[in-house]
């Protein structure tokens, strides 16, 4: 490949940067999934709100960018909660699994309808994270995407502290490996599903809003990345923190590297076919249990 | 209802459904719109076929596309005419989803709806960043209908028309819906059955659990390709932008309405399709908020009548026979609330 290193370095950039937006993402479906086990389908329509949300406050009422993107996650995690009570909360005798894909894609066509009445199909922008870029190696990196990876990374620690070092935390683990003996020794399944629900809701927010700040807003933004943060789950293993973030980085390296190298048709078809790979050889993930 | 009563009122909705363009003479919208219901009952139908083993497809509709796309360009590029390349569309999906089974049927449940999912993305995204093959974001246009046929006392028939086409469409949807019935009552009906009611126990008395799925699938993919066909060589035109009838949207649209009618009986996705058809087409004044409606819509049924409409008649029904019984009766089935 004879392609100049800037291409290269730009390619990489670009995918990191998009790999840590797949990251948020999976983050929450796997949290979700594997506590509650349902799929969320409407999580990207949650990213999706969530982002508008930044842009109605930081662009149109002139709140700061970064407290607009606490607000939007502190929004969409109430509201995490509320569908959690109102619309996931699984009733006594019945199988979980299909209502929750029916209700999760009934609220995809909900949000992203009320999108596209309350905003219009247009694209949107919202304001830099941070102007410009730095350089090295006489390569120009812009700073705005490097911000957007250390913002994803900086959370993902915080989830995995959470997870592994809190009561609650612990907790929330104990009821995604045995909800029932996790029940018996005091932990309330509903309560951690709550949990789940909102810690996923604001991570979506966050990516949401990332996304909107490097690339533009629209209503069917979210699609995309939620196909994506649940490939993730195949390839890094449910309810595995470092197999979604290494996963995401696979993610968005191909997205980034592969339609420069090899162009838009192999980039399309590369996830299907490393999923495929990986359940032939690998059907637990990279960190996933038996 | 017994069997008499049920023939019969299949015989009656096949008749309505041979008469309709000539109770419908000269309005092309409504015969249009009847073409594409159909061809939506047939996707929806097939849908149901993987549901009947507990699994949930996500991306049906990418079948759809590759039994569209694919018949579309047989015909365009190789010339064979129409009554081979539709069935060779349901083909073409049927050996993708025989390619695929294996590692898909590997994981089952969830993983099943993620891997469709993504596939049926992916098959999107492929035709659109794939122009020299299917127009890319243009679209594959001028898909030609099916050549004009003589017939002995009425002369050339030309299905470019939309009333001519319906008479290709219907007859191909209800024989390709009377071979899924025909497959659900079949001796294939009773290991699905085992296999969805316990798959350790139906190995244990020796079924063949992969297999029995892998056909399964092929089938419905086939059928949903077929589907795809009979779309393309109607609206002459396809698409695969993410807005299309070919993205995501679509394939929610598929459950949705399969889930509305009744999704454990045959007729489901028939009242599914008609209901939500009529539903869509007389709110077309507001149609921004359609997608709204329709969630709306799904999620009270999911959650007050899980067994869709199709239960409605029965539920009435029984709701009369409490009623006469009296108050002080115990409700016949306490495990209907459960």
């Amino acid at each position: 490949m004879d392609l100049p290193l800037q291409t290269w370095i730009q390619a990489i950039i670009n995918g990191l940067a998009m790999g840590w937006l797949y990251v948020l993402m999976a983050l929450g479906l796997t949290l979700i999934l594997s506590i509650m086990g349902i799929l969320q389908l409407a999580h990207g329509e949650i990213y999706m709100i969530g982002a508008y949300i930044v842009f109605v406050l930081a662009r149109q009422h002139g709140v700061n960018l970064y407290a607009a993107i606490v607000i939007s996650m502190l929004v969409m995690a109430v509201f995490g909660a509320v569908i959690e009570r109102g619309l996931f909360r699984p009733r006594p005798g019945q199988d979980p699994v299909l209502p929750a894909i029916v209700i999760s894609t009934s609220l995809t066509l909900i949000l992203s309808s009320f999108a596209v009445v309350s905003f219009g199909l247009y694209e949107k922008g919202l304001p830099k994270l941070v102007k410009g870029s730095f350089r090295v190696l006489d390569v120009a990196i812009p700073r705005d995407r490097i911000l957007a990876v250390g913002i994803s990374v900086a959370m993902l620690l915080v989830v995995y502290l959470f997870l592994k070092k809190t009561r609650r935390g612990q907790a929330m683990v104990a009821s995604a490996q045995n909800r029932e003996a996790s029940y018996l020794r005091g932990i309330n399944p509903n309560h951690m599903s709550r949990l789940a629900m909102m810690i996923g809701c604001a991570l979506a927010a966050l990516a949401g809003a990332l996304a909107g700040s490097i690339l533009v807003l629209n209503p069917s933004m979210g699609g995309l990345p939620m196909i994506k943060g649940l490939v993730v789950i195949v390839l890094g293993g449910l309810g595995s923190v470092p197999g979604a973030a290494v996963g995401g980085m696979i993610l968005g390296l191909i997205d980034g590297v592969v339609p420069v190298v090899f162009g838009a048709t192999a980039a399309a078809l590369a996830p299907l076919i490393l999923v495929i790979l990986f359940l032939l050889f690998r059907p637990r993930g990279l960190f996933g249990h038996e | 209802m017994s069997r008499p009563w049920k023939a019969g009122g299949l015989a009656v909705v096949i008749i309505l459904a041979l008469a309709l363009p000539q109770v419908l003479r000269g309005n092309d919208y409504w015969i249009s719109v009847a073409v594409v219901a159909a061809i939506m009952m047939l996707m929806v139908s097939s849908l149901r076929t993987v549901l009947l083993l507990n699994q949930i497809s996500l991306g049906h509709v990418g079948f759809s596309a590759l039994g569209a796309y694919g018949s579309a360009l047989l015909m365009m590029r190789v010339g064979l005419p129409f009554w081979v390349t539709v069935p060779l569309g349901g083909l073409m999906a049927a050996l993708l989803a025989l390619v695929l089974s294996y590692p898909f049927l590997k994981v089952r449940g969830l993983y099943f709806s993620i891997l469709t999912l993504l596939t049926a993305e992916t098959l999107r995204l492929t035709a659109y960043y794939w122009p020299s093959l299917t127009g890319g974001s243009w679209g594959l246009l001028e898909i030609p209908p099916p050549a004009s046929i003589t017939l002995p006392g009425i002369g050339a028939v030309d299905f470019g028309t939309v009333d001519n086409y319906y008479y290709v469409a219907i007859p191909l949807v209800i024989i390709c819906l009377a071979l899924i019935y025909l497959i659900e009552h079949s001796h294939l009906s009773f290991k699905w059955q085992a296999i969805r009611d316990g798959d350790e126990l139906s190995k244990s008395v020796g079924i063949n659990v992969m297999r029995y799925m892998v056909i399964n699938f092929v089938i419905a993919c086939f059928f949903a390709g077929v589907a795809g066909a009979l779309f393309a060589h109607y609206q002459h035109s396809l698409a695969v932008d993410a807005t299309s009838r070919f993205g995501v949207v679509m394939s929610i649209y598929m459950l949705l309405y399969l889930v509305v009618g009744g999704r454990k009986s045959f007729a489901g996705p028939i009242v599914g399709t008609v209901v939500m058809t009529l539903i869509t087409e007389f709110t077309r004044p507001v149609a921004e908020y359609q997608p709204m409606m329709i969630g709306v819509i799904a999620i009270l049924v999911m959650l007050l009548m899980p067994e869709g409409l199709v239960e409605l008649p029965g539920r009435l029904v029984r709701w009369r026979k409490d009623r006469k019984r009296g108050a002080l009766t115990v409700p016949a089935d306490p495990g209907e609330t459960g």
